[in-house]
């Protein structure tokens, strides 16, 4: 197998608390063979000289949604899933670019775009998916229109594709089972208001306890786990207490709460950035003003649930859930969580929280032996500027996922 | 495209198919997306950017009118595939076939609007694509077992099945599927006549009727769309051609009789070679069963005799290759395999002009003269001389452009 030698590089491995001078580390094929202090002897790895530049695990971003390509979500109603399939294309190639060499699709995409990564017919994360997100009549992933009261087909366009709809617990159970059929990494449930969806409060409970347990269990009994939409108290609670172990947003979250959620090792998956995006340009493409309202009553519950968590021992993953044209800023996530979180706490949430979330510890986000190959090489240091994660990767000389090149430009 | 100056191409050999061979010391001014000038001297183009070819062959970028770029394996096991899959592997192919010269494909397979959109929007990078939606099939059997329907299916257009022929059984739900197919944007109409003791049909398979035939031409008329017939043995390419149809695909088993009377009516031919070698090669590594690779076998010999028979009639064959998905790596063999009985001009031409009429679209496609649209391909070689130069993925041509833009510029 080909081995590949990192040399004169400064390592940013993840578990600690500053870059590593003087090390080595070597791949062979896709993986992670070696990582050395002293000069790590491979007489036939082809050498790179990282001329100094920061080598780092590539970014997990836990929260986004590869099919979403539209900021209004109605007008996904009129996409076929063949367009919805090409514009995902384009969207997952911008992560990459940016650095973001797995994702946690918390909604919309199937086992086909994970298969067409994986047999490399696309560029693009690796993908954990969660099929279709899960919610009640009426709740967060029920987008119809009020005059249609049709009974919905699933799978002729964009929008209906991402969304299932299941009301009691037959119905939550069969949805559940059939993610799963679907080859689902995590099921994704709605379990508050939300701000995409046209005529849920955002302080609407949504699913009841027994319907919350059974999709749990369903999961459990799969070899999954929940993961839930949640934005209040009220509905973070119930998670907690029926077995959910990721919140999604948690924007509005309080201190006992958070201790509940610590107590049970649970994670906390914010996402800041999708809230400031959509103010500033969600109108623009079409977001209603209902829609837009919303946004403004978790704005700014963003920075203090990452506070209130973070006391209280809650882990952190990094999430973006942009949506559409918005997911260009991605990687602006990175500066907002900075005003409360150090550095590399925050390139933490983004690897080695992530690989938990994931259940993939060893695995990803890390530079151990035996991890995938997903590695950076920056030009400048994350933990003195995170800036130069920003962007669209400029500052990225290489991007590499399971040992292949995704971008190779060290001059 | 606006803003950016014209190009103007110079130090070329101009092939344009209208003439037998690449003739020199022609120019070649393209502003926007068309050719707005071809001379035999200096074009004088203040402001264009100006690109020495080398001596190298100008040629219009390639046509091919029969592929499926959603096509799923060599016997179709069709729904064990999402469309997100499907559309993934199409983009895929879709831009191999440019990589291969190839700046206009016809697509006969169900690929749909939205791939289509996606090309345009420059979401992917391919040819330009002229979508036939689900291929309709008038008898309302289960021509080829096909055809969904009557499967229990509530809907079909979650997987693979979505891009299947769809059966429609008397004159109405003809004209229903018809409208259908346009609604959804499709260019041309694609219907099923199987014939009687066809090599792709048992004997006692249904025939189209008359009337569902004419009943589609009339509504695709009404729409200014032409109608394609997938039709094998003479005497359905005969039912298809008196039915008002303009282009025969396949006509495995076309006669002289049924050859005379397309020519009569203006009726082009689609037809490949390659695909039937290619399925001989790697049909059944591929998983193709041993009776569909006898027919195969037998297709083949009749392809060649069925160009032979056309060419004498004066019927116009067109380039179609036909491959399933996991042969679509061969598209450009066709030009080698076909040159075996016409001369490399004659191909040339099947994927050029002949092509451009298929599509209704002479003068705009397949030739480098003003009005076109600037598709091109700049050959390292004279493929008149040498057609194999069209072969190889594209290794031999230097620079490929489509709309007035670069697809691959290796010039320098």
């Amino acid at each position: 197998m080909s081995q590949i030698l990192f040399r004169n590089a400064r390592i940013l491995d993840p578990a600690r608390d500053e870059l590593l001078e003087g090390h080595e580390l070597l791949i062979e094929g896709g993986t992670i063979r070696e990582l050395s202090e002293g000069p790590i002897r491979a007489a036939s790895a082809e050498v790179i000289d990282c001329a100094g530049r920061v080598l780092m695990p590539g970014l997990i971003d836990c929260h986004v949604h590869v099919v979403l390509s539209e900021v209004s979500i109605p007008r996904l109603e009129s996409i076929p899933l063949t367009l919805m399939t090409a514009r995902a294309m384009t969207l997952m190639k911008g992560m990459i670019d940016r650095g973001f060499t797995t994702v946690r699709d918390t909604g919309g995409a199937d086992w086909g775009l994970k298969a067409a990564v994986d047999q490399g017919l696309i560029p693009g994360p690796r993908l954990f998916i969660a099929g279709r997100a899960i919610g009640p009549t009426g709740g967060h992933s029920d987008p119809r229109r009020r005059t249609d009261h049709g009974v919905r087909c699933h799978c002729c366009n964009a929008m209906a594709f991402t969304m299932a709809v299941a009301d009691g617990i037959a119905e939550v159970q069969k949805a559940v089972r059939e993610e799963m059929r679907q080859g689902c990494d995590q099921v994704k449930i709605m379990m508050s208001g939300g701000v995409a969806s046209p005529y849920d409060p955002l302080d609407s409970l949504q699913f009841s306890e027994g319907e919350v347990r059974a999709a749990v269990e369903e999961a459990h009994a799969f070899g999954r786990y929940v993961c839930a939409h949640a934005y209040t108290p009220e509905a973070i609670e119930r998670a907690a207490r029926c077995g959910v172990r990721t919140i999604e947003h948690g924007n509005l979250i309080d201190e006992p709460r958070a201790r509940m959620m610590a107590e049970r090792g649970m994670f906390l998956v914010p996402n800041l950035i999708a809230y400031y995006a959509m103010r500033e340009r969600a109108a623009e493409f079409g977001m209603d003003a209902t829609m837009l309202e919303k946004n403004e009553l978790v704005i700014d519950g963003g920075l203090r649930s990452l506070e209130i968590c973070r006391r209280h021992g809650v882990e952190i993953a990094f999430g973006s859930d942009l949506l559409g044209q918005l997911q260009a800023d991605q990687s602006r996530e990175f500066a907002l969580r900075a005003q409360v979180m150090a550095p590399i706490e925050i390139i933490r949430s983004a690897t080695l929280v992530g690989a938990r979330v994931l259940r993939q510890e060893g695995r990803l986000g890390c530079l151990d032996p035996g991890a995938h190959a997903d590695l950076l090489l920056v030009d400048g240091d994350p933990l003195a500027d995170l800036a130069v994660l920003s962007g669209q990767g400029e500052r990225l000389a290489m991007i590499m996922k399971g040992g292949a090149f995704h971008k190779f430009r060290l001059n | 495209m606006t803003g950016s100056p014209p190009l103007h191409l110079t130090n070329l050999q101009l092939l344009d198919p209208a003439f037998d061979a690449p003739r020199g010391g022609h120019e070649v001014l393209i502003a926007g997306e068309r050719i707005v000038e071809v001379s035999d001297r200096p074009i004088a183009a203040p402001g264009a950017d100006r690109l020495d070819l080398g001596g190298r062959v100008l040629m219009p970028g390639l046509i091919d009118c029969h592929v499926r770029c959603m096509d799923a394996g060599p016997h179709m096991p069709g729904g064990e595939e999402p469309l997100t899959l499907a559309t993934a592997r199409a983009a895929h192919r879709l831009r191999a076939m440019l990589d291969r010269g190839f700046t206009t494909v016809r697509d006969t397979g169900g690929t749909d609007r939205g791939v289509k959109a996606a090309l345009d929007q420059g979401l992917i990078a391919g040819p330009r694509l002229f979508i036939s939606g689900r291929a309709i099939d008038p008898t309302g059997g289960l021509a080829d077992g096909q055809a969904s329907g009557g499967d229990g299916d509530a809907c079909p257009c979650c997987h693979g099945r979505a891009v299947r022929p769809v059966a429609a059984e008397g004159e109405d739900a003809v004209r229903r599927a018809v409208r259908e197919q346009m609604r959804e944007e499709a260019d041309q109409i694609r219907i099923i006549v199987p014939g009687v003791g066809s090599p792709h049909h048992p004997p006692d398979s249904p025939q189209s009727p008359a009337t569902g035939i004419r009943a589609a031409v009339d509504e695709a008329e009404s729409f200014g769309r032409p109608v394609l017939a997938h039709a094998c043995c003479a005497e359905a390419i005969g039912r298809a051609v008196a039915g008002g149809v303009h282009c025969i695909e396949h006509g495995t088993m076309i006669d002289e009789s049924v050859a005379r009377l397309m020519a009569r009516h203006g009726a082009h031919l689609v037809a490949g070679l390659v695909a039937h070698v290619a399925i001989a090669e790697r049909g059944a590594a591929h998983g193709m069963p041993p009776e569909l690779l006898e027919r195969n076998a037998m297709a083949l010999d009749a392809r060649f005799r069925s160009l032979e028979i056309c060419r004498a009639a004066g019927v116009p064959v067109a380039f179609g290759s036909d491959l399933p998905g996991v042969l679509a790596d061969d598209q450009s063999r066709e030009f080698s395999i076909r040159a075996e009985v016409m001369p490399p001009i004659e191909v040339i031409r099947a994927a050029t002009t002949i092509a451009a009429g298929v599509l209704r679209r002479p003068g705009r496609l397949g030739r480098v003269a003003p009005g076109a649209w600037a598709d091109l391909i700049v050959i390292d070689g004279d493929p008149t001389r040498d057609i194999t130069l069209l072969e190889g993925q594209g290794r031999h041509i230097a620079a490929i452009i489509k709309g007035g833009r670069f697809h691959k510029n290796g010039l320098n």
